[in-house]
């Protein structure tokens, strides 16, 4: 029994511990973004909203917040379309060389985000191409599409080809059965491929960093923000995307994972 | 068994109805994308790296130059051994924290709340990766929380050099990948039917020997997996380095920006570049290797 | 809606397996056949190939005289009802139904109306706004029924649809699919490796081996007269003994066998081509053996046997009876005889229900 006790205490020490760890940065960073005084250090000088509305009226981060947001759904929606219908070929079709074909669409998942800036940067420099939000959205694709259709390819199974041929068997050409049929029935897939895509585009640096010029996303803006040192429009700024994130993961729960559950 | 070969076979004559550029059609697109920005930007930086910058031009040199340049330089060599070195420190100590965590929420969290706890346990993730070590910074600066704490409560009387350092490196790191092993090791544990653990101790092992010989060995693909993600992703990484360990100690990709940013030296980043993929060609060889061996 | 189905020199391969090796069939339009067989005999083969899924390797199908070879699934008369139902998990069952009028392209009006009436055939009317996993295993069965008859085809397929039943529920869907076949007419063909269930719904039965057929006709004259050992032995329980034509004498044939020479009515002898010196099977059910007070004279005498072992099984009782040859023969017996292990006992069976079969 004192083994019991012993045991119930170490594991509760040790996850409140870690807990603790993890929600450490976050509520610092949260908490002195009410900080009223220059500095986002100790001692807590009073609550104040003004690095909020610093943030707000700062026309340059609003825009590279825009900028962010679209170059997220764009490139995440191409990235989804080009890594289902990818999937959907694979899965279903026999053609030659598929596990070349597999290892090809998969390998930018194990390239560092570094080097596949620093070689799309010299291939547009060599091509003249100027960098820009396209090229960074390209960029985004590349490294989004390996990860639909690795999610989508996964859940594509075989006991959904009768289903599929049910829907041929009773008329639909093979159009309307990829978009009647193989879409709506893979949606909980494509939805949870196309948020994550929507994450990692939302939050990448170095593609956006080098790939971008004049038009900058919100890391690279945030990022030079950073130059100025600690500053508690940072922390306002930091916890604003903090907060537009959970509102996005809480958009992808109701959506994507509720139904998931459902089955 | 003859029946359950006919449902793929019955996919091929399907197809076989359709003509070649019928069936290629649909994953033409994404090949097509990953050829032309993934492939060839990669050709574009190989045939680079076997290039020089000669006095603010790009000169078509084609020798290994840059190569023996790097190898031989021991500021450049010490800065892949302190990718490697923080890297693997990250993986490992990522690892030791985050299973027992994993294993808590898993086993010993009530099932309704596993979720919910899961969720809060990543919770942070989602703060900006910018933010994130931006973040970290305010924690572990010389006037930042965890300083004045100390030496408020009088542990410490000078506040000590954390930021800056590798060790702020390393804490930022393994902040991020905490969270995204619980997840993984969770989701590896959950997976496991609880039987096995009821037969370990049915057949008289102790909850220490039940990990050890039964629940250990049955995660184990999945954390080498998780493992090789850390390392990869850790090695590759820019920002957290220079945000939190700063320019006294630097790591390989902070050498490569420093050839792209100050510099402009196209030929050389790119032969560092090339460097660092083979440092995790590696990685991924040894893990493989090793994981087939535990599988016999 | 109904057709004729001719299947004509059908082969089919894959890679060097011959899953279908020269079928010919006609099946009649409006009647419940049933393709019998175990498992890898070419049943759900062939069934792909009248769904049109499969392109055969050689020969032709025809629906009601129509060479339909070349025809895809979509175009043809032809519906399947898969193993596993294929349902559209996304659609509650009112679309599910109505998806092949959609396709169509049928008004919504039209396609509401004719699904309402579907799922009141299958008695789920009260269901048409749940999703197809809200529904129990024969609840799916049958909204995978009502979407494949509501494009009125020509003919239904179904592949092993009872399959993932429990025994009880079989037993009712096998009637429920008989009297909907009946009410609407339309040719049913219908995959099994169960005889039972083929013997309860078949207006004919085929049976297949190896990717040929090895009989068809109705449930009784499979039962009674098969054509081949292999579909004896299928059809329910079949004693086999050993024997060579000796002699042929007018409507007579003389049979030697290890348990004596015995002679038979040469109407026993379902293949025509039989010859003197021929080894055959001579095969009789268990329940053709006579019980011990049966005095009927039109019977064929094996000999005494030692009851081995036996057990009661309600409407008779089974009793494994051993024979001189040192073979086991199951006989089944009426409740009322008195049977005890170890007796001995002659094993007597009436000869008009012997079939002699070509080795």
């Amino acid at each position: 029994m004192p083994g019991k006790w012993l045991q119930k205490i170490l594991t509760t020490v040790y996850t409140l511990l870690l807990y603790g760890f993890i929600f450490l940065p976050v509520v610092v960073l949260v908490l002195f973004s009410f900080q009223d005084s220059r500095l986002p250090i100790m001692p807590f000088k009073g609550a104040t909203l003004r690095w909020y509305e610093a943030v707000l009226a700062d026309s340059r981060l609003i825009d590279s917040l825009i900028n962010s947001f679209i170059v997220a759904m764009s490139s995440s929606v191409v990235a989804v379309v080009l890594g289902f219908l990818a999937a959907y070929a694979l899965a279903r079709f026999h053609l030659p060389a598929k596990g070349l074909q597999r290892a090809l669409l998969t390998a930018p998942l194990t390239v560092s985000y570094l080097i596949i800036a620093l070689g799309l940067l010299i291939m547009f420099n060599a091509l003249g191409v100027a960098p820009s939000l396209w090229t960074v959205g390209i960029g985004h694709v590349v490294i989004n599409t390996p990860l639909c259709f690795a999610i989508i390819y996964s859940q594509m199974g075989d006991h959904q080809v009768n289903i599929e041929r049910a829907a041929n068997d009773l008329g639909a050409n093979e159009w309307q059965t990829l978009l009647l049929v193989t879409v709506p029935m893979m949606l909980p897939s494509i939805l949870a491929s196309f948020f994550l895509a929507v994450t990692f585009s939302w939050d990448e640096f170095i593609i956006s960093f080098l790939l971008s010029r004049f038009e900058v996303t919100l890391p690279v803006e945030i990022w030079s923000m950073l130059r100025s040192g600690l500053n508690p429009k940072t922390n306002a700024a930091g916890s604003l995307v903090f907060m537009i994130s959970i509102v996005l993961l809480l958009v992808a729960e109701l959506l994507v994972f509720r139904r998931i559950k459902q089955k | 068994m003859r029946q359950s070969a006919n449902p793929e076979s019955l996919v091929v004559t399907i197809t076989r109805q359709g003509s070649g550029f019928k069936r290629w059609r649909l994953v033409l697109p994404a090949l097509l994308w990953t050829v032309a920005f993934f492939v060839i930007p990669f050709l574009f930086m190989a045939v680079m790296s076997l290039w020089h910058r000669i006095g603010g031009e790009i000169v078509a040199t084609w020798n290994l130059d840059n190569y023996v340049e790097f190898l031989t330089k021991p500021h450049l060599v010490k800065s892949l051994l302190n990718s490697i070195e923080i890297s693997f420190c990250v993986t490992v100590i990522s690892i030791v924290l985050a299973y027992p965590l994993a294993w808590i929420i898993a086993e010993r969290v009530p099932a309704r709340w596993q979720r919910t706890a899961l969720i809060l346990a990543i919770l942070p993730f989602w703060t900006s990766y910018v933010v994130r070590s931006y973040a970290w910074l305010l924690v572990l600066s010389k006037q930042g929380i965890v300083n004045t704490f100390l030496l408020d409560v009088g542990i410490i009387a000078e506040p000590l050099a954390i930021a800056s350092t590798r060790y702020a490196t390393i804490i930022g790191f393994v902040h991020f990948f905490v969270m995204l092993l619980t997840l993984t090791i969770y989701a590896n544990l959950k997976q496991l039917s609880p039987n096995y653990a009821r037969a370990a101790t049915d057949l008289g092992a102790g909850p220490l020997r039940t990990f050890w010989h039964v629940i250990l060995p049955l995660t184990l693909p999945g954390i080498m997996v998780g493992a090789f993600l850390t390392f990869v992703l850790c090695i590759g990484d820019y920002i957290t380095p220079k945000i939190l360990g700063g320019s006294n100690e630097l790591v390989l990709p902070q050498v490569i920006m420093l050839q792209i940013g100050r510099r402009a030296d196209f030929p050389n980043a790119a032969a560092m570049s090339i460097i660092l993929m083979a440092v995790v060609i590696i990685a991924y060889l040894l893990c493989a290797r090793w994981l087939k061996m535990e599988r016999t | 809606m109904t057709a004729t189905v001719e299947i004509k020199q059908v082969s089919h391969r894959f890679g060097d397996f011959t899953a279908l090796n020269n079928i010919n069939l006609t099946i009649e339009a409006g009647s419940f056949a049933v393709l019998l067989g175990p498992s890898g005999c070419g049943k759900t083969t062939l069934l792909s190939v009248l769904g049109g899924f499969l392109h055969p390797t050689a020969g032709s199908v025809h629906l009601g005289g129509t060479d339909v070879t070349n025809v895809p699934p979509a175009k043809r008369a032809t519906t399947t009802m898969f193993q596993d139902y294929a349902l559209f998990p996304h659609m509650n069952l009112q679309d599910n139904v109505g998806f092949g009028l959609r396709m169509q392209g049928q008004s919504k009006k039209q396609r509401l109306s004719k699904s309402a009436e579907l799922l009141a055939l299958v008695g789920l009317e009260d269901s048409k706004r749940k999703k197809p996993h809200e529904l129990s295993g024969g609840q799916r069965q049958r909204v995978a029924l009502a979407r494949a008859l509501a494009v009125n085809p020509d003919v239904l397929l179904l592949d092993e649809p009872l399959g993932a039943l429990d025994l009880k529920l079989r037993r009712q869907m096998q009637d429920e699919l008989k009297a909907i076949q009946r009410r609407i007419g339309t040719t049913f063909i219908h995959v099994t490796h169960d005889q039972e269930e083929a013997m309860a719904i078949a207006d004919k039965i085929i049976v297949m081996n190896e990717g040929q057929v090895e009989d068809q006709g109705t449930p009784e004259s499979i039962y009674l007269k098969p054509k081949t050992v292999f579909s004896a032995a299928f059809m329910g329980e079949a004693n086999l003994l050993q024997g060579r034509i000796d002699k042929f004498a007018d409507d007579i044939i003389t049979v030697n066998t290890d348990l004596g020479q015995f002679s038979l009515n040469k109407k026993c002898c379902v293949n025509s081509n039989v010859n003197v010196n021929d080894n055959v099977k001579i095969c009789f059910r268990p329940e053709h053996v006579l019980a011990q007070d049966n005095t009927m004279d039109n019977n064929v005498n094996l000999g005494n046997t030692r009851v081995s072992d036996r057990a009661f099984f309600g409407s008779h009782q089974r009793c494994q009876l051993l024979a001189d040859d040192g073979k086991t023969y199951i006989a089944n017996l009426p409740q009322s005889q008195l049977i005890k292990n170890d007796s001995v006992m002659q094993l007597r069976i009436n000869s008009e229900s012997i079939v002699v079969l070509l080795a």
